[in-house]
């Protein structure tokens, strides 16, 4: 647990976490893109897993998938079934296990609430949309999503 | 709204009773087996990972697999069971207050609470959702994740970037500040000034989270007001021209990240 609290580098190592469970779970780490900064919220895909997180950041962090993207990681773990509900099932646990390493990692510093799953067009009543955000696409065998960081000032 | 909580992490699992009746011919990995092994008693995938040194996204994926094969199941019980054998509970509170959670984030959780209008499960959903309100307080920390199918009553607004800025290409920002340009007559070039900021938190996605925590802090007013809507951290050739958000600029990347702008625009 880190006894210091540097928000960018914890954030970055947050962001690496990411890597780690598409590697573990999924054989191959994503490709991160270069940002964007998003005045707008952005389009999200057709699943994303959102992270509430306060302290000493304020906001949410999100991951956002496209269902083809999901139905291949559901085939490479051997799943049958890839229906919508598979997929978000998906979401929702793989935001688990990231919310879970990132309560491990920062501690007290940033506590991450439960995460929430919604498909593309839905966007959660208790979340609010940031003044700008931080849009991080990435690839995973060449099919794109993005991760996003929404704080608040 | 449709709301459901797996919890993969938090929750225990253990074999189906009845699990002898399905595992005829079933293969899987060894890892996975091994996951299946300990669930003999009830565990979390955290102990499980603990216990195998394991990853806690492999336990996490194997105990998915296991319980779709349905041979594994969510460790439950109902009151009467978990009293018969718990110990005896401490007298209530005194204090009539809610108090929030205030658990560490890490504490191990427990079971969920629903107090939202019942929810009946489609058969789709996974044997691990419950259905939880996601405003409820929780007596004890947890980490449900509660899936969300809300009506689109608003559509999301989408971006309309109105310009791009092409700062680096696809990789990490550089670890130092690129020098400084010679700055057009009316603009600043940003580029050399976001990599000075990025170089601040030591270059890379963490540089770039500082360049975002420093344009954060900027009136919303005054980026709309110079038509930057999406600014990509990818071109070299953007020209900040508007007076006002170069002053927000400058105010905050002095105060959030110790950068100069003027400076480093006069050099």
């Amino acid at each position: 647990m880190s006894t210091s609290f540097e928000p960018e580098r914890e954030l970055a190592v947050f962001i690496g976490t990411i890597g780690h469970y598409f590697k573990t779970v999924g054989g191959a780490l994503p490709d991160f893109l270069a940002p964007t900064l998003e005045l707008a919220l952005p389009a999200r895909l057709d699943c994303t897993g959102y992270m509430p997180v306060s302290g000493r950041l304020t906001g949410w962090i999100a991951l956002s998938l496209p269902s083809i993207l999901l139905r291949a990681l559901l085939h490479h773990m051997g799943e049958d079934r890839q229906d919508e509900a598979a997929q978000l099932d998906l979401v929702a646990e793989i935001t688990s296990t990231l919310t879970s390493n990132a309560r491990e990692h920062f501690g007290e510093h940033l506590r991450v609430a439960p995460p929430l799953a919604a498909v593309a067009g839905d966007f959660p009543d208790e979340l609010t949309a940031p003044p700008l955000s931080f849009r991080l696409p990435f690839q995973w065998h060449g099919t794109d999503a993005f991760l996003l960081i929404a704080l608040q000032r | 709204m449709k709301t459901s909580a797996p919890t993969p992490l938090a929750d225990r699992y253990i074999r189906c009773e009845d699990f002898a009746t399905r595992i005829e011919g079933v293969e899987l990995a060894p890892d996975v087996w091994a996951v299946f092994a300990q669930l003999a008693q009830s565990h979390t995938a955290a102990e499980i990972a603990q216990q195998l040194k394991l990853d806690v996204e492999s336990v996490s994926a194997a105990i998915r697999r296991l319980v779709r094969r349905k041979l594994v199941r969510k460790h439950v019980l109902a009151w009467r069971d978990y009293a018969a054998t718990a110990a005896p509970l401490p007298p209530p509170a005194t204090t009539t207050t809610f108090e929030a959670p205030s658990a560490p984030a890490s504490a191990p959780v427990a079971s969920t609470t629903s107090a939202a209008a019942p929810y009946a499960p489609s058969r789709s959903v996974p044997p691990f959702y419950v259905t939880s309100a996601p405003s409820a307080p929780a007596p004890i920390a947890r980490s449900p994740v509660i899936s969300l199918r809300i009506v689109p009553t608003a559509a999301s607004p989408r971006p309309a970037p109105a310009m791009s800025l092409r700062i680096e290409a696809s990789r990490p920002l550089a670890s130092s500040a690129s020098p400084v340009t010679k700055t057009p007559a009316d603009g600043l070039r940003l580029r050399p000034v976001l990599d000075a900021i990025g170089a601040k938190a030591g270059g890379g996605i963490a540089g770039q989270l500082l360049v975002y925590r420093v344009f954060l802090q900027i009136p919303t007013e005054l980026m709309q007001a110079a038509g930057l809507h999406s600014l990509s951290l990818v071109d070299d050739h953007f020209t900040l021209r508007h007076p006002a958000l170069r002053a927000a600029l400058a105010e905050t990347a002095r105060r959030h990240a110790g950068v100069d702008i003027e400076t480093l625009a006069a050099a």
